[in-house]
């Protein structure tokens, strides 16, 4: 099945369904689906191809990392850190901003939310660096690259930027001793 | 039951927002079909000579977009359209990205046929960019590029609208020569709009007076024959341009990339999609449905929800960052005080300054004297008012 596997495809690019992705941040930070494709300089009809995954990829390096923005906006937005009352300002930010890689950034969460797991928040952080560096399909050739020489560093590659955030946070626990 | 303007045009739903309007769909009850509508506020004075130059454009071409007509009442003017349903090319490149030679070598071939045609009329476009490519909804098959947005276009030799000197164009795609003052309009900037247009289709970044256009094309792996005619159209002389868009044309069919049928296009998953959106409940495709209970048309005045791009060049919320990033999609600069006191009538509200320099670096301090003199300008509106 042609959908399904576009799906799994999707997983390994973006870490899950682009339906998952689209639908958190629809719900999260209150837009219709035209809102979402607008904020980040998409046609609706191209987001609803890739959300039914009757395509896979997101084409375009700059609409990928407004989308990028948007998800760092939500989670400041989970972790109080951005009103509501800020909201409609902040995705028009994102929705304005340059289009070249270059000039545009992507904002790590900086602080954690009181009371979240450190090993999950700084296993998430790294997770988003790989991902602000390098798409999946990157990170997978690199993986592939490094296993036969430095399996170490390939295992690295591998769980943090393919895996999920449980097993990157597992992965760390597991080393945290050594450091 | 939507508001009728002109007693003719119905208005069904706003399609987008232009520089100079709002973009509606309408119900034409004359001709019973429906028309994208841009309706203007008769106040805004540089809108309305816009307006004026835009209906004067009446080319018959495949790949030109112009207007049905117009009406005016009480304070308000409106253009009407054909709809085009497909986006623009700033559409296509915010969903798919980077743009496969074959599909720019195409379109740029239907602009040049365009630029033609407008160039024989005795008219420059003046402001080619992605934007303002339309296109037909054609799905995977071979494209139809309309050119659209006569708004700044001016003929050769006909003597000017104002007193005022205008540069015109958008930030990043306007000739150099055309940002200087006592540029008189020649056919050879719509020549650099278009090389810059294909050079953004080609790599799916915006031009910028840092791009380094050698250096992109080379990056994005551009067949070298493409490159060198695309090097050429961009070249800051206009001298080391082609001399036409008919012989920029020949160059391009030369490279072999133009595709004359679907099948020339190959497989790369580029897809024109169907951008309108549905018609709002009461609406059909035969026009106003009686059985419905009540039309869903908003008042002209209303806000502008979310809705993509369609039968506006201007309108183009996915992809189209020129306003955003620079202010108004199209600037009109005074660059003279002669006259300032006299006939400001073109020139637009004060707009956001220009986000950065234009190309060659002199022009920062053209762009502080332009600044002060529109300030004088709208000085001068004010006092007079």
């Amino acid at each position: 099945m042609t959908v399904e596997r576009n799906r799994a495809e999707q997983v390994e690019l973006y870490g899950e369904p682009l339906a998952d992705v689209f639908a958190r941040l629809t719900a999260g930070l209150h837009l219709s689906q035209a809102g979402l494709a607008r904020a980040i300089g998409m046609s609706p009809p191209m987001l609803s191809q890739l959300g039914s995954a009757h395509r896979v990829k997101i084409g375009n390096p700059a609409v990928l990392h407004r989308l990028e923005a948007l998800q760092a906006l939500l989670e400041e937005v989970e972790a109080g850190r951005v009103g509501e009352d800020e909201l409609p300002a902040r995705i028009e930010a994102v929705r304005d901003s340059s289009r070249t890689w270059s000039t545009s950034r992507l904002d790590l969460a900086a602080t954690p939310a009181a009371g979240t797991d450190r090993d999950v928040v700084e296993a998430t952080t790294v997770r988003q660096l790989l991902r602000a560096v390098a798409s999946g399909a990157d990170l997978r050739r690199a993986a592939d690259l490094l296993h036969d020489d430095v399996p170490g560093l390939a295992e690295l590659v591998r769980t943090y930027g393919l895996g999920s955030p449980e097993e990157a946070a597992a992965h760390l626990r597991r080393h945290r001793e050594l450091f | 039951m939507g508001e009728t303007l002109a007693g003719r045009y119905e208005l069904v739903d706003p399609l987008g927002e232009g520089g100079a309007g709002v973009v509606w769909r309408a119900w034409d009850h004359r001709t019973r079909r429906y028309v994208a509508a841009k309706v203007m506020r008769q106040s805004d004075a540089g809108s309305l000579l816009r307006f004026v130059r835009e209906q004067a454009v009446r080319i018959e071409h495949p790949h030109v977009l112009t207007p049905l007509g117009w009406a005016g009442e009480d304070d308000r003017v409106l253009l009407t359209m054909p709809i085009v349903s497909g986006g623009s090319a700033a559409t296509l490149v915010g969903d798919h990205g980077a743009l496969p030679p074959v599909w720019v070598a195409t379109l740029l071939d239907q602009l040049l046929a365009a630029l033609e045609v407008i160039h024989a009329a005795g008219l420059v476009h003046r402001d080619v960019k992605p934007a303002n490519l339309l296109l037909d909804a054609t799905g995977g098959g071979l494209p139809r590029v309309r050119l659209a947005d006569f708004g700044v276009a001016a003929a050769v030799d006909q003597p000017r609208l104002t007193h005022v000197t205008h540069a015109v164009g958008t930030l990043g795609y306007a000739a150099p020569e055309a940002l200087t003052a006592g540029w008189d309009p020649d056919p050879r900037a719509d020549l650099y709009g278009a090389g810059l247009t294909a050079v953004e289709l080609l790599t799916a970044r915006r031009p910028s007076d840092a791009t380094d256009v050698a250096a992109e094309l080379v990056r994005a792996e551009v067949p070298v024959d493409l490159a060198r005619l695309l090097l050429d159209l961009t070249a800051a002389d206009p001298k080391d341009r082609p001399d036409s868009a008919a012989a920029a044309r020949a160059a391009l069919a030369s490279t072999g990339l133009v595709a004359r049928a679907d099948d020339d296009l190959g497989a790369h998953g580029v897809e024109v999609f169907d951008q309108l959106p549905p018609l709002p409940r009461g609406w059909g495709s035969g026009g106003p449905e009686p059985a419905g209970p009540h039309r869903t048309a908003p008042d002209a005045t209303g806000q502008v929800p979310d809705a993509p791009a369609a039968g506006s060049p201007e309108a183009d919320p996915g992809t189209d960052a020129t306003r955003t990033e620079i202010g108004p999609a199209t600037r009109e600069e005074p660059r003279s005080t002669r006259g300032a006191g006299g006939a400001p009538a073109a020139v637009d509200p004060p707009a956001a300054p220009p986000r950065r320099p234009a190309r060659p670096m002199p022009r920062l301090g053209l762009a502080l004297v332009t600044l002060g003199t529109l300030m004088v300008v709208v000085a001068a509106v004010l006092l007079t008012r």
